[in-house]
């Protein structure tokens, strides 16, 4: 019933426009006649346009003059073209209203079938068994009241077909709808999975970033300590060359750690002994330092 | 003291003392700052002071909430009413068995419907729960089973789950893999006929929430007045395929006496005498509150405008009569039939347009 009255306007609009436009050609022409010599009233002329709305080309043998085909030409675009597919855009309307809110309206028709024969059964036990009808209200209420169970399966395969079911009940228009909105709910959802992992990653790389200039700062400051004292004391230095390990830190799993005792090994190298480059290939060997590796790192930092 | 200065104060007065003493309970009632505003003063300001400030929200020693007394007070605060039923989420923080908390109110259930408020859909999302299991009876269930995959059962105690189980797996031929069993924790008077069924369908009716008409609890409670009403409605359905058939017979061969079309007068006195029933037992309100059945008024209005039309001209004076008023008669047969096929679920979702 909601298609009727969702269409009321339009079928007003339609009744309407058949006798005005008949109005109209009537109008244009008073003294119009039939083949038989008898007049063409207003109301023939609505007539008319109902047919001429249908297809039908009645009305065309009795047209007369301009006015009258121009009515005519605007009856056929107004009633035929706009009208009607104004009628069948309501209709689908309607359709896709009452389709989406199936469980409503499915629930609500159920209810009020329902209602129906309550009402009159209970009104027939009232008139011929109206001791039973009594007889109830007298009873207990454990013996009265009970409680409503509702059992479900919820299996995958019932999901399905139910799934399936709607979908046919949906119809295509609706089901392409619904696929959009499933496909736009993913897109967001992807983009908002993309959009956080690429936060994630960019506060990751600034995090590395702070941590490499913290570092570079570090070894600067080593460089130019070291640097320092070898350009002011040389004794001092080799005298402190005994206990080389000491002095200078040594982290095994990081090359740019290792690069500031490349370095110091590098110029010191120059002024070495025999011993002393033995000494200092075993402890490199024993820090797993390749003794020439950092050689491109030292002058690059500190030319 | 603190009661008595609660009862003076003014509205402004009370938040106050409520905020300051937010677990007061006033014995032997029980009664809390939330029932004592509900039964006394009812004022929003303060129920949405209670709600905010998350006061207890409690059974007194009569076994009533505070929603109980704006409801036992009549439909005069709806939106107190709304306003609590929306917010149960929030107020429901009842720490014992919620099945024993919820089912005190089935007192007040059959009137919640009754008001008719939006927020009714929140208080039902709490009203179906898993049943309790009770120690080793036996019960006979599944007398009203009638539809797969759901299930509707009613009985007066509670039931075994596997009992339950047993017999769904059964009916389902070993397909039910996964049974998800709900019950509302209180007990209804689901009898068919009886007043609360009436009363619940009749406030669904004039329903317009769809969340409401959406919870499991009306699904539940409306496909067991629906399995109750089938047969009645296969009857109506079987007299009004009898009507039409039997008229397109007479309005295809004309019978020539009262012998010929006997069944056809028969089958049109049921039906006539069907429908003046309907009208009398529902009133004419809630008669054309369904649109249908305006073609089955106007269907036996023409069989007996008919009957008198032809009593008064005479049956060789009424031929045109005859014929404008079969026709008509058919046109609005046809028209009740199609309503006919709303008891069929395949048919009545097309039909609800």
């Amino acid at each position: 019933m909601q298609i009727v009255v969702d269409l009321r306007g339009v079928f007003l609009l339609y009744v309407l426009s058949c006798f005005g436009f008949g109005l109209a050609i009537y109008i244009g022409d008073p003294a119009g006649t039939f083949e038989d010599g008898t007049a063409v009233t207003a109301l023939n002329w609505a007539n008319f346009v109902f047919y001429a709305s249908l297809g039908e080309g009645g009305p065309y043998d009795y047209i007369n003059g301009t006015i009258q085909t121009f009515w005519l030409i605007a009856t056929t675009i107004l009633l035929t073209m706009i009208t009607f597919n104004m009628m069948v855009a309501v209709m689908n309307d309607t359709f896709q209203r009452v389709q989406e809110n199936i469980i409503v309206t499915e629930t609500l028709e159920e209810i009020y079938l329902s209602y129906e024969p309550l009402k009159v059964l209970k009104f027939l036990v009232k008139i011929f068994c109206p001791r039973r009808a009594k007889e109830r209200y007298f009873w207990p209420e454990w013996k009265r009241k009970s409680y409503l169970f509702v059992a479900e399966e919820t299996g995958a395969v019932i999901e399905e077909e139910e799934a399936e079911n709607t979908q046919q009940a949906l119809g295509s228009i609706q089901a392409i709808k619904t696929s959009m909105k499933e496909y736009e709910g993913n897109f967001k959802l992807t983009l908002g999975q993309f959009k956080s992992y690429m936060t994630k990653k960019m506060n990751e790389v600034q995090f590395n970033t702070t941590g490499i200039n913290s570092r570079i700062k570090k070894y600067e400051n080593r460089f130019a300590r070291v640097e320092k004292n070898l350009n002011i004391d040389g004794e001092i230095m080799l005298q402190e060359e005994e206990e080389p390990e000491k002095e200078i830190p040594v982290e095994r799993t990081d090359t740019l750690s290792r690069a500031p005792l490349k370095s110091y090994i590098q110029h010191r190298s120059e002024e070495m002994t025999e011993y002393d480059e033995n000494r200092l290939k075993t402890f490199a060997g024993e820090a797993g330092i390749d003794l020439f590796a950092g050689i491109p790192y030292l002058f690059s930092n500190i030319f | 003291m603190i009661y008595n200065r609660f009862l003076e104060e003014s509205t402004s007065g009370k938040l106050p003392i409520i905020t300051k003493y937010p677990d007061f309970v006033v014995y032997p009632e029980g009664y809390t700052w939330f029932h004592l505003i509900c039964i006394y003063f009812a004022d929003p300001s303060l129920v949405v002071a209670c709600v905010e400030q998350n006061l207890l929200f409690t059974l007194d020693t009569n076994n009533k909430s505070p929603l109980h007394y704006l409801v036992e007070s009549g439909s005069k605060n709806p939106a107190l009413i709304n306003y609590l039923l929306a917010n149960f989420k929030k107020i429901f923080k009842y720490p014992g068995d919620r099945f024993d908390y919820l089912a005190h109110f089935g007192n007040i259930f059959v009137s919640l419907f009754k008001v008719g408020v939006p927020g009714l859909c929140v208080f039902l999302s709490f009203f179906m729960m898993k049943p309790r299991v009770f120690g080793n009876e036996e019960l006979s269930l599944f007398s009203t089973v009638r539809t797969k995959p759901k299930a509707i059962t009613v009985d007066g105690a509670p039931f075994l789950r596997n009992e339950i189980y047993r017999r769904l797996t059964k009916k389902t031929y070993g397909n039910a893999n996964i049974i998800s069993i709900e019950c509302p924790p209180c007990r209804i008077d689901l009898y068919p006929l009886s007043d609360d069924i009436e009363d619940i369908l009749f406030s669904l009716k004039r329903n317009e929430h769809p969340d409401t008409l959406k919870s499991k609890f009306v699904q539940g409670l409306v496909l067991h007045a629906w399995n109750n009403a089938t047969i009645y409605h296969r009857i109506n359905a079987l007299i009004i395929s009898a009507y039409m058939v039997l008229l397109s017979i007479w309005a295809l061969e004309q019978p020539e006496n009262y012998g010929e079309a006997r069944a056809l007068v028969i089958i049109i006195g049921i039906y006539t005498v069907a429908e003046f029933v309907k009208i009398i037992a529902m009133g004419f309100r809630e008669y054309f509150s369904d649109v249908w059945n305006i073609s089955s008024i106007v269907m036996a209005l023409i069989q007996v405008g008919g009957l008198a039309y032809f009593l008064a001209v005479g049956k060789e004076n009424g031929n045109l009569g005859q014929t404008y008023f079969i026709s008509i008669m058919i046109l609005f047969g046809y028209f009740k039939w199609f309503a006919v096929f709303r008891s069929f679920k395949a048919t009545r979702k097309k039909l609800s347009l």
